[in-house]
């Protein structure tokens, strides 16, 4: 009986465990705020980031437009984004919402896929987007890495 | 009736001609996009008043009931960046199931501006707009962002009739100064705005006293309206709490005013004018809401001030008191519930009666987001009055809001 207990409260100690570990892919995945190459901005923190992200900056230092690209849907990547701006995704929805019905500014114009992202953000000067650290390629510029 | 139909077939042309080439050039240029957006909101009520009669002799109840469908709401909105400084920004409204053919509902351009933004610390704003005001004021119409149907008191525009919603907010505005700068992890806002006097003292059509030959919608007054709000925030807006203030003119020249006598209609009422002149008038307001784990907040405080003679044979006051306080829990991204409470004192329809206890209501409701673009909601909500006629009228409300 006792052996029968001590092996159901394994099971169970194990089964908690796995369902309790995050899945490998949130462990995996760094994420890189990335920008155009020629950007002269360098080494964003989060709170400039998320000044952007909530179109309070639209207008990087040197007067240009911002333009932020986004991938459609839930992801690991857009989990951890937001979480590491202590916000959530469906919190933003909310605020960007407010401000396109204000007029203070548009949502995050999105893409299909991060390969169309990585192509956007390549060929728009001022664009600002976030991608899986390891997808990263030399023709944008890394502001950011969210390990 | 030719000329009629060749107007419009032009207009019609035209706008096509406009808003085609606007999506031509958008394709050439991302950023010279122009984008056409906009949402409605579709309801059905129940509607069950009672009003409750005191005499000497006893009470009199009255009940009525009625049902309704609405398309309460649409708007159509039109923006576009002009290059790196600039944009536009037109919004259209079309209310209660717009037919001018019919004569129901109405339609306006609530706003049509172009902005300016120099740093989030100086923005130009020109042209018609809502004026910052509170938390609500510019929030009021975008229906998919309230989680109710009905508004609070000031702020719902299908009791137009009933209330004046200009005794209490600034309603429109034609240029505004507004920025934001850091404070700590915080954000300090302002906004400064000046715009028209009130309604009643615009030229309309019918307007048989208009010595100023102004056009229609034109201000016949000299008085023109100031105000702004100033507060903080954080960067997401999860925190925000300001006041803010108005100062312009009461247009109190030729009111009249009722007066009950014993209670019972038609015996004791009596009718008086009562000209109290261009009265300056001060609105105070102060607005907190928040986000707290899975609750929200949202209420807001309206003070209506008065520097008024009054004549001798009046003994109300202009002055007026409205709040409103609505919390809200989301059980997860797709439902939520609320409840709700405000009060409103003033003359809401009659000025010798504000000395009253008020106007209240409360309720609650729920909703579910069925996609991102599309919501339902539902709400019930009690409107009372303890007026010398006691009136309570309890609301069954079933909402859609759509996003387009």
């Amino acid at each position: 009986m006792n052996f029968l207990t001590l092996n159901t409260a394994s099971i169970l100690m194990a089964g908690l465990l796995f369902f309790a570990m995050p899945s490998a892919s949130t462990f995996a995945q760094s994420v890189a705020v990335i920008t155009h190459k020629s950007s002269s901005a360098q080494n964003l923190e989060a709170d400039k980031i998320l000044d952007i992200y909530t179109l309070n900056t639209r207008n990087w230092a040197d007067g240009s437009k911002i333009t932020v690209f986004e991938v459609k849907g839930d992801s690991p990547v857009k989990s951890r984004f937001y979480a590491a701006l202590n916000t959530a995704f469906s919190e933003m929805q909310k605020l960007w919402l407010k401000k396109q019905f204000s007029g203070k500014g548009l949502p995050p114009t999105a893409v299909n896929s991060e390969q169309e992202l990585l192509e956007k953000v390549a060929n728009t000067p001022g664009a600002i987007a976030y991608v899986n650290a390891e997808n990263v390629n030399k023709n944008v510029k890394v502001l950011a890495t969210i390990k | 009736m030719k000329s009629f139909f060749s107007f419009h077939t032009r207009f019609g042309a035209a706008l096509l001609i406009f808003l085609g080439a606007a999506t031509l050039q958008a394709q050439d240029n991302p950023l010279n996009d122009l984008r056409i957006y906009g949402y409605m909101q579709v309801l059905g009520y129940n509607q069950r008043t009672e009003n409750v009669i005191t005499t000497p002799r006893g009470t009199i109840t009255n009940t009525a009931e009625r049902n309704t469908f609405s398309l309460q709401q649409m708007n159509l909105f039109l923006s576009k960046p002009l290059g790196d400084y600039f944009s536009a920004f037109v919004n259209l409204e079309f209310s209660l199931s717009y037919a001018s053919q019919r004569g129901w509902g109405s339609f306006s351009v609530e706003e049509a501006w172009a902005n300016y933004t120099n740093s989030e610390a100086l923005n130009v704003k020109a042209g018609l707009l809502l004026p910052t005001f509170n938390n609500l004021n510019e929030l009021k119409n975008r229906t998919p962002l309230l989680p109710y149907l009905f508004r609070p008191f000031v702020y719902e525009t299908s009791i137009a009739s009933l209330l004046n919603a200009e005794d209490f907010l600034p309603e429109r505005a034609f240029l505004q100064v507004y920025g934001s700068l850091p404070l700590g992890g915080m954000r300090f806002d302002y906004a400064l705005h000046t715009g028209n006097s009130e309604t009643s003292y615009m030229a309309s059509r019918n307007d048989v006293r208009n010595a100023n030959n102004a056009f229609t919608g034109e201000d016949t007054s000299p008085f023109k309206s100031v105000g702004g709000r100033i507060g903080v925030r954080n960067a997401a807006e999860t925190f925000k709490i300001g006041v803010s203030g108005t100062y312009d003119r009461d247009n109190r020249n030729d009111t009249t005013f009722t007066r009950f006598g014993s209670g019972i209609p038609g015996m004791g009422r009596r009718e008086y004018l009562a000209p109290i002149g261009d009265v300056q008038r001060f609105r105070v307001g102060a607005d907190l809401s928040f986000s707290l784990y899975n609750f929200e907040f949202e209420g807001e405080y309206i003070g209506v001030f008065h520097d008024a003679k009054y004549p001798t044979n009046f003994r109300g006051t202009l002055d007026k008191t409205f709040y409103y306080g609505n919390l809200l829990y989301n059980f997860n991204d797709k439902f939520f519930a609320y409840a709700n409470y405000n009060y409103l004192k003033g003359d809401v329809i009659n000025p010798s009666d504000s000395d009253a206890n008020g106007l209240e209501a409360f309720g609650g409701g729920a909703g579910y987001r069925i996609t991102d673009g599309l919501v339902g909601k539902v709400q019930f909500q009690r409107v009372q009055s303890r007026a010398s006629e006691a009136i309570s009228i309890n609301f069954i409300y079933l909402g859609l809001s759509v996003i387009f």
